[in-house]
């Protein structure tokens, strides 16, 4: 590193530049991660939350995706999946998008019709009584013993539970029994159906008794349309931002490493190995890369912190240091294509009847 | 033909002996050196001349460990190194060749101290002790009072004599030279060959030194002439 740090400094305008760029695209990198974490959240936390271990959804028609939004659990499907081998609970739970009304003013709301006895159900909530997410709670003044009113039925607050979103709209837990006089229902037991399972559950068997589809919790996800189509395009934004983040570094240490055939011929010839200099400008890169890298990070960070309360932003250890990380191990990978140079350089050219 | 001081000396810092470097060109072969034989002793200063083309800098290139000839040996002080692995080949020129280029190829990040520091660095050497026989060289070459500068801060003369110091910085047996003077106006150029011619004697390295400048030389320096790859007749500087 003795030459590497030397050479840094003696060229810090165009290294100052390149830690510039590797600085904004660590930010954009950063923010994105950030960005597709806190909107994923938005879209999926009442589902990661539940306490069940499998989500089983409707099969769809040929041709259709599968979808927690198209999806019916008949009664049949119900009765079938309560009975199949290593299903300790099975839940249903019915989904639909509406409006509630806290005090006079509506306010758009995600209903998780559970029954009140169920094994994924909130505890507080009852015949009578809603449980709702805090997100509600942020933009509305309300707080448990207060009432609101879902299709024309007012439901006392028993509880207020933490950040529970479907589709980024808050999440109001009510009885089953309610969920299924609106509309949504259409004459089912519920949208989808959650499964406490044990030992010889068995998903294909499963599946082919009940005619659903089960899933891990996790995987059901992917179900949910809105997160697959944002959770997509930002992991594809954030693939191509790392991409071109690998393409600039790598650009810039080819045209660096051109720039220097001259000193490393010199050098390979006073006795230098190829070892050596290999380290020295990996080296280099690194430094580069965790200085502009640096940068960017502190500034997403900051960023992130400042933003949070309005855009749906999560800023922790996952959504941080990982793409940081990433950042610097694709750039090294970048910064290698340019290492080919170093180990081809004739030693030979130094001399001056050979150039 | 053989030509150098051998006589007497048990051993050389160079021998070359009837190397030939070739190279396929089409159908044929074009020989950069024909069965050239050499020694230099130590504390020999020997000046090769010749055309462009003549091979001078394949030579030197051979002798440096540079370029692995097609035929004949090449012995560094005694040991034959014609054969040796390209790490062996790197380690040679580090710990036993000097290298003064044409132009003195010195690094622009670097101060004049840190050009020579870097040689030993080569070596993992990071040592007080290093760093002062780096300013000793430093002093000695006359440049005492600008080793903290840069190149660019450096005139041509000055930048050649750091290329100098740290082509001693190693200790070397051999000192191999590339057309020292070519940058640089007749007077400082004289001074340079008076450097090295100096440094040769005091510190017993076996000296090469290639380059079309007869002007620079000295009447007493042994000069040979290379024509079409091979060694012709020895001339006076004169």
């Amino acid at each position: 590193m003795f030459l590497a740090i030397r050479d840094l400094w003696w060229a810090r305008g165009r290294f100052a530049l390149m830690a510039g760029a590797i600085a904004l695209i660590t930010l954009l990198v950063v923010m994105l991660t950030g960005l597709t974490e806190g909107l994923g959240r938005q879209s999926t936390s009442a589902i990661t939350s539940l306490r069940a271990d499998q989500i089983a959804v409707e099969r769809p028609a040929s041709g259709e995706t599968l979808s927690m939004s198209t999806s019916r659990i008949t009664g049949a499907a119900l009765q079938k999946a309560r009975t199949q081998s290593g299903v300790n609970a099975a839940d249903p739970i019915g989904i639909s998008t509406t409006r509630v009304t806290v005090g006079s003013t509506p306010a758009p709301a995600t209903l998780f019709g559970v029954d009140p006895k169920a094994a994924v159900a909130p505890s507080g909530i009852g015949p009578d009584s809603a449980v709702v997410s805090s997100e509600l709670v942020k933009d509305h003044t309300i707080r448990a013993g207060d009432s609101i009113s879902v299709n024309g039925t007012t439901l006392r607050v028993a509880k207020v539970v933490d950040d529970a979103s479907f589709s980024h709209v808050p999440v109001v837990w009510v009885p089953r029994s309610l969920w299924r006089h609106t509309g949504a229902a259409a004459g089912s037991e519920g949208t989808v159906l959650a499964l406490q399972t044990g030992k010889g559950f068995d998903a294909q068997s499963f599946d082919t008794a009940t005619g659903l589809v089960s899933k891990s919790r996790a995987d059901s996800l992917s179900t949910i349309g809105s997160y697959s189509a944002e959770n997509g395009s930002l992991t594809m934004i954030r693939g191509l931002l790392i991409a071109i983040s690998a393409l600039v570094i790598g650009a810039f240490f080819t045209v660096w490493t051109v720039q220097r055939e001259g000193d490393l011929a010199v050098l390979k010839a006073v006795g230098a190995r190829t070892t050596y200099l290999l380290r020295d400008a990996l080296g280099q890169a690194l430094l580069t890369l965790l200085l502009g890298g640096g940068i960017g990070t502190a500034a997403a960070f900051a960023l992130g912190l400042a933003v949070r309360g309005q855009v749906p932003v999560v800023i922790d250890l996952g959504t941080v240091v990982v793409p940081f990380a990433l950042m610097v191990a694709v750039g090294l990978l970048g910064a290698t294509a340019a290492l080919r140079r170093v180990v081809t350089v004739d030693p030979l050219t130094a001399l001056a009847g050979a150039r | 033909m053989t030509r150098g001081m051998a006589e007497g000396m048990d051993v050389q810092a160079l021998e070359i002996d009837q190397v030939t470097v070739r190279f396929r060109d089409g159908e044929g072969w074009t020989y950069a050196l024909r069965d050239v034989s050499l020694t230099v002793a130590p504390g020999e200063f020997l000046a090769v001349t010749g055309p462009s083309g003549s091979g001078k800098s394949t030579l030197l290139a051979v002798a440096g460990l540079l370029l692995t000839p097609t035929e004949g040996t090449v012995r560094l002080a005694g040991r034959e190194v014609g054969g040796a692995t390209a790490k062996t080949r790197t380690d040679l020129r580090r710990s036993d060749i000097g290298f003064v280029f044409q132009q003195p190829h010195l690094l622009g990040s670097l101060t004049a101290l840190e050009q020579l520091q870097m040689v030993a660095r080569l070596d993992g050497d990071r040592s007080a002790a290093t760093t002062q026989h780096a300013k000793d060289l430093l002093e000695q070459v006359g440049l005492g009072s600008v080793m903290h500068k840069r190149p660019s801060t450096l005139s041509g003369g000055q930048r050649q004599r750091v290329g100098i110091a740290r082509a001693l910085m190693g200790d070397p047996e051999l000192l191999l030279v590339d057309e020292p003077t070519s940058a640089l106006d007749h007077e400082r150029g004289v001074a340079i060959v008076d450097l090295l011619r100096t440094l040769t004697h005091e510190r017993g390295l076996g000296t090469l030194v290639v380059t079309h400048d007869l002007g620079t030389l000295g009447s007493d320096d042994e000069v040979i002439r290379l024509v079409d790859g091979k060694l012709a007749v020895e001339e006076p500087v004169d």
